[in-house]
């Protein structure tokens, strides 16, 4: 997230500086002679060189007098244009004028000019070392600030590399050197095309006298200047009127600035190329980002809309207006003038006003650049989520998402409660329905109370009374299911029962006639043995459907519990006694932890007895021969709970549920057990309101009952 | 012996076994397949005990009951696949004097029948309780001065603790008793193990006394609580 906070910022930044840096063509020379602003310095130059040769210290006077509200320029071209240049090279040139001022009026007007700030301005020129000239009126040097060079020998057609060394002055220019009124300049020792085509164009690099369509007149055929420019500007130390001055001359500055725009550029190139892999960067740590976005929507999610709206569009639109206030009053904007002429009259000046206001406009964008961002993005995720106080505010009072015809009544209510006078009725109104409300509500509780009998009657005209009626119906629905179910229950109990009792007559017989083959004298041994086997099977039988019959009983709740106040340890104990022998016999060793101290609890003895007695009898029955049996009672936490656990000598399964009916351990074992013992167990303990799971552990088979333990003081 | 039992079932087999069964015990046995039978047998024949089953056509079980409870005082046995102790209470409560539930073990039906003719036979029609030195309790009866239990009018071979263990639960008869106690006031000694030890006295009794000692009706554990023996 942070790269991409960094990158677009940069961005913005390199981006704008180099719109204003790469809009200036002139940077990307690396030779400062090379760019416009030299050409148009040079040009200048010799305007200036040309008129202090034709008319001395007036030139300088006019060329750098102002006046309020024009300046009077010197011309000394003819009116001559072509057609084909364009009008803009009249106005340059000719509107020396002002209105319509002669250019005598126009220097008078200017005013004096002394000889002193003349003198004052030849000296500048001369300490420029970095502009070389000599001016030759009809031939005689006039001026110059080469060294060394006097009236006597120089001359225009001279050849000034004695006094110029051609490496430091590699750029060498002539004026009228052959009384042509033409220019020649030469670079590095190579001659510059100045006139191109001849036609002076408004793009023509070079603006000196000699084109077609652009000369110097016939005044300034009098005059020759040479100049010549330094390959590397450098600084010249003045001592002039205010002291000593370090001065670099129009060519230095230029140079300078160059230089210092071109690393401009580069920093700027350098701030983009690393904006852009900060961007790369961003965009390869998408995820982070997607991330931190979600935080920052986070927590912009809870900001109110309005505060939001206020601070992401309100501050870019404050700087907007700032600008827009500042261009209208920097370019003298009138309602009149925009009315009439419209926006097109201000383009160009909108233009000029971007272009230098451009380092501005990018801390703008800057600082207008985020807040759109966080506001774009906050909406984008969002969406239909925002917080607002306006929101909230329309939501409570609106109607139409609300489907119940009560809903929306009781908003209307609200609504117009609010009014003044008539607000009064509408709150009474909603009053009663909170009272109908309350009925309602105090009716639901009821039922899910369980008290089912009393229906809820509200008056006829309550808007709820159809809900109460609803009410009533659902209660009438359950009471019908109840009835139904216990009904069903009932009906279950009397099949099993029924169909135990057709179970047992015949089972009497068998029994019966069986003890009869028993008592039979003169029967072979094998025999005895059918009668014997038939005994025993029957015996389970008689066994198994006593056991449904109670399963059945238990778990339709229909057993009846008579919970009593006994000692859990002393149930135990007498259990383990009742079954001593059959312990006895089977070889196993009972390891046996029961508290000394009643550990009371409240159940149905006998039925509790059966639960320990079967859980014992399986025990007994499925341990592994010789190992232990394992019984503890603990008291804990209000609890009591017995645990008893023996090593099974079959394996069992993992995931049986073995309280469930007719589930056995050894699924294959025949003898004894109806696999409804456990179930039995269960039930028994649950109607007791105790509670019953076995467990097993590989080949360890654990069974957990426990009661809470009834406290004595409560009972008091 | 040679009493005269009437059996009544409406399932022939059954009264066949039941027959065969009191007919090697020595009894004589008259037949009935119904309630209406039962009755007419039950008042013109020389019947010292009925064995009656409960549903059956015509007349069911418990109706020819109290018919024949208005004319006769022979004890009664009900028989009846229903086993719940609603249906017992009915039975008892419209004078039968037993309640076995079927399937029952041939066996304890002889024991029954023979416990209730020897009680009706010798004992005649006696109330519970106790008279001088007799405490009564159903089929037992205790003579203090003996220092001995009778069952069904016949003595019972108890050891010494056995006895004495029976002579407190008869005198208190109802009241349960933790086998602390038991053991303390039998044995005259604090317990340490009590539940064992009087268990397997209590079994023992039980053995002897009960008729079928697996269910026993007068020698009763309260779990959770103690012993005691039942007040018929």
């Amino acid at each position: 997230m942070l790269a991409f906070f960094l990158g677009m910022t940069l961005l913005i930044y390199n981006f704008i500086s180099m719109l204003t840096l790469i809009s200036n063509t002139d940077l990307r020379q690396s030779d400062y002679q090379k760019t416009q602003e030299f050409a148009t310095r040079i040009s200048n130059r010799l305007e200036d060189l040309i008129g202090i040769g034709l008319k001395g210290k007036d030139w300088v006077r006019y060329q750098y007098s102002y006046s309020d509200s024009d300046y009077a320029y010197d011309s000394y071209a003819t009116d001559t244009v072509t057609e084909d240049s364009g009008t803009v090279i009249s106005e340059w040139w000719t509107s020396g004028y002002s209105g319509s001022m002669s250019y005598e009026e126009a220097a008078t007007e200017a005013g004096e000019y002394s000889t002193a700030d003349f003198n004052a301005y030849l000296e500048e020129l001369k300490a420029d070392q970095n502009l070389r000239y000599a001016v030759f009126k009809d031939g005689k040097l006039t001026y110059t600030n080469i060294d060394g060079l006097d009236a006597e020998n120089a001359s225009i057609g001279m050849d000034f590399a004695a006094w110029i060394p051609a490496e430091e002055y590699n750029f060498q220019l002539t004026y009228n050197k052959d009384g042509d009124g033409k220019v020649a300049m030469e670079k590095d020792g190579q001659t510059v095309d100045v006139y191109g085509d001849g036609i002076y164009r408004e793009k023509s690099r070079w603006a000196v006298p000699g084109y077609q369509n652009f000369t110097a007149g016939d005044e300034a055929k009098a005059i020759a200047v040479y100049l010549a420019a330094a390959k590397e500007p450098r600084l010249y130390v003045v001592s002039g009127t205010n002291g000593t001055n370090r001065y670099g001359g129009v060519l230095y500055r230029l140079k300078e600035s160059l230089t210092a725009e071109r690393q401009q550029l580069v920093r700027s190139k350098a701030g983009l190329a690393a904006a852009l892999l900060l961007l790369l960067l961003a965009w390869a740590l998408r995820k982070p980002r997607r991330a931190g976005r979600e935080k920052i929507t986070g927590w912009t999610g809870k900001i109110w809309l309005e505060v939001k709206l206020l601070f992401f569009l309100i501050i870019p639109i404050c700087l907007i207006l700032t600008f827009v206030t500042d261009f209208l009053s920097w370019s003298g904007f009138s309602l009149d003038r925009f009315v009439y002429y419209g926006v097109q009259d201000y383009l160009p000046q909108a233009r000029d006003y971007l272009a230098f206001h451009l380092d501005g406009f990018f801390s703008f964008w800057l600082l207008s650049f985020w807040p759109l961002y966080l506001g774009v993005t906050d909406l984008r995720r969002n969406k239909g989520q925002q917080k607002s106080i306006i929101g909230r505010l329309r939501r409570s009072i609106r109607t139409r998402d609300l489907k119940q015809p009560v809903q929306k009544k009781l908003v209307k209510w609200q609504r117009r409660s609010l009014i003044p006078f008539v607000g009064f009725f509408y709150a009474g109104k909603v009053r009663r329905l909170a009272e109908d409300l309350g009925a309602l509500t105090e009716q639901i509780r009821v039922i899910r109370n369980g008290d089912i009998g009393n229906a809820l009657s509200l008056p006829e005209d309550s808007d709820l009374k159809a809900a109460a009626e609803d009410l009533n119906g659902i209660q009438e629905g359950m009471e019908a299911a109840i009835r139904e179910r216990t009904k069903s229950e009932r009906m279950k109990v009397e099949l099993v029962a029924n169909v135990s009792h057709d179970i047992k007559t015949p089972l009497t017989s068998i029994v019966s006639y069986v003890d009869i083959l028993k008592q039979e004298e003169n029967l072979p041994e094998d025999v005895k043995d059918y009668i014997r086997v038939l005994g025993e099977k029957s015996e389970r039988l008689s066994a198994m459907v006593q056991d449904v019959f109670e399963v059945s009983k238990a778990a339709s709740g229909e057993l009846k519990v008579k919970p009593e106040k006994l000692d859990f340890a002393k149930l135990l104990r007498q259990t383990l006694a009742d079954m001593a022998e059959p312990i006895e016999q089977s070889g196993l060793s009972m390891r046996v932890s029961i508290p000394e101290k009643p550990v009371e609890i409240t159940a149905d003895g006998q039925r509790m007895y059966r639960v320990f007695q079967n859980l014992l009898q399986n025990a007994l029955k499925y341990s592994l021969t010789g190992s232990r049996v394992y019984l503890t009672l603990t008291e804990k936490d209000g609890k009591a709970t017995a645990v008893m656990k023996n090593t099974s000598a079959t394996e069992l399964g993992d995931g049986i549920d073995f309280t469930e009916r007719f589930v056995r351990g050894d699924k294959s074992r025949t003898d004894g057990g109806s696999g409804l013992g456990l179930s039995i167990a269960k039930s028994f303990t649950e109607a007791c309101g105790g509670s019953f799971r076995v467990e097993n552990d590989a080949d360890l088979f654990t069974a957990v009952v426990s009661f809470g333990v009834t406290d004595n003081r409560k009972e008091a | 012996m040679n009493e005269c039992v009437l059996v009544v079932d409406d399932d022939r087999e059954i009264v066949r076994a039941i027959s065969l069964l009191l007919e090697k015990e020595g009894y004589q046995v008259l037949k009935a397949y119904d309630g209406l039978e039962a009755l007419e047998l039950a008042v013109e024949k020389p019947v010292q005990l009925i064995l009656m089953d409960v549903m059956m056509p015509r007349l069911d079980g418990l109706s020819a009951v109290m018919k024949i409870r208005e004319r006769k005082n022979i004890p009664i046995i009900v028989l009846s696949a229903k086993s719940e102790e609603t249906d017992k209470i009915l039975g008892l409560s419209m004078g039968a004097d037993d309640y076995v539930a079927k399937p029952f073990h041939p066996q304890e039906l002889a024991a029954r029948v023979k416990s209730q003719l020897r009680r009706y036979t010798m004992l005649g029609d006696i109330h519970a309780g106790v008279s001088g030195d007799e405490i009564r309790n159903g089929r037992l009866c205790y003579r203090q001065s003996e220092r001995t239990l009778y069952a069904d009018g016949e003595p019972v071979r108890l050891t010494a603790t056995e006895t004495k263990i029976v002579e407190l639960l008869m005198k208190n008869r109802g009241r349960v008793f933790p086998a602390e106690e038991i053991y303390r006031r039998v044995w005259e000694e604090e317990a340490y193990a009590p539940e064992n030890t009087v268990m397997v006295h209590i079994r023992r009794i039980r053995e002897k006394i009960e008729l079928n000692p697996k269910e026993p009706e007068y020698l009763k554990v309260v779990w959770g609580i103690g012993y005691k023996m039942e007040k018929i």
